[in-house]
């Protein structure tokens, strides 16, 4: 198999650089297993726009999320951060095909049509709007205390 | 007219050698059922710069002698910024990522690729902002731990 990514340019062990990522993942989560950072408020520098703002943004609550979901607590997991439980799974198998991809798999390349695309787009920003109305069941979506 | 040869099971989208220019490397866009109008002039003319030093631009060899264009939309890159930075500057890489898809999909490669830039931006407009404020958090934390400490 030939590791051809440019003009004449040879990466050596292309495999790398998903590896280093899954390193860097698996230590953040480890990281947050064991500290969980977000009982210190007082050292974990939070969200900057929950700071800012006082409003969730799309990512508050995963640092608890992750942290409940590392302590067998899936309810509540899945109430501090729905949008992460969503985009985990499509996250994972992005990156096992990147990685077969990158051992010369040129079979396993998946790249998300524009539908999955513009459907996490709007995913996104219907999850940033709606988390923030306090009312009956969307109280649900806010990352909570 | 016949679709690209040596795509394995089905010819999935994506730039093939044109069938009507055999040995010109002249490329052309195959939609999945049929050839679009779409053309890309052979690799190596520069007239795309970059597009050669893409990361999937290495995969399913169409007529063996030349490479179907994959644009790296960013799309992961910025959802993944928007969750860890928390901010929307990461959602605005994630629509831009997602007009690149758009794009692609209809063979507009230059346009794919300028949205990818784009989002490409965006998204690192968002991580540098997050770690700008951590780095100001931190020293905002030395700064008075220093000053409790010596009052």
């Amino acid at each position: 198999m030939r590791d051809v990514v440019g003009a004449g340019v040879v990466r050596r062990a292309p495999w790398l650089a998903p590896a280093g990522v899954a390193a860097v993942a698996l230590g953040g989560c480890i990281a947050v297993a064991v500290l969980d950072p977000a009982a210190r408020a007082e050292v974990s520098p939070g969200c900057p726009f929950r700071a800012l703002t006082g409003l969730d943004c799309p990512g508050c609550g995963g640092t608890r999320a992750l942290y409940a979901l590392t302590q067998g607590q899936f309810a509540t997991s899945v109430s501090h951060n729905l949008l992460l439980w969503l985009v985990t799974p499509l996250l994972l198998v992005a990156w096992g095909s990147w990685l077969l991809t990158t051992l010369g798999r040129r079979d396993a390349v998946w790249q998300p049509g524009p539908h999955v695309a513009w459907t996490l787009a709007w995913a996104t920003i219907g999850f940033w709007v709606l988390r923030n109305v306090p009312v009956g069941p969307l109280a649900w979506l806010a990352s909570g205390t | 007219m016949s679709g690209p040869t040596g795509a394995g099971g089905g010819p999935a989208p994506g730039w093939y050698p044109d069938p009507e220019a055999p040995g010109s490397g002249r490329q052309r866009w195959w939609d999945g059922t049929t050839w679009t109008s779409n053309y890309h002039p052979p690799a190596g003319q520069g007239s795309t710069p970059g597009y050669a030093a893409q990361p999937y631009a290495a995969q399913g060899y169409g007529g063996g002698y030349a490479q179907p264009v994959k644009v790296d939309p960013w799309l992961w890159q910025s959802i993944v910024a928007t969750l860890l930075c928390c901010l929307p500057a990461g959602v605005v890489g994630i629509i831009f990522a997602s007009k690149s898809q758009s794009a692609a999909a209809v063979g507009d490669i230059v346009g794919a690729q300028q949205a990818a830039k784009t989002a490409k931006t965006w998204t690192l407009v968002a991580v540098f902002a997050a770690l700008l404020a951590i780095v100001g958090y931190i020293v905002f934390i030395v700064a008075v731990g220093a000053t409790a400490f010596w009052a």
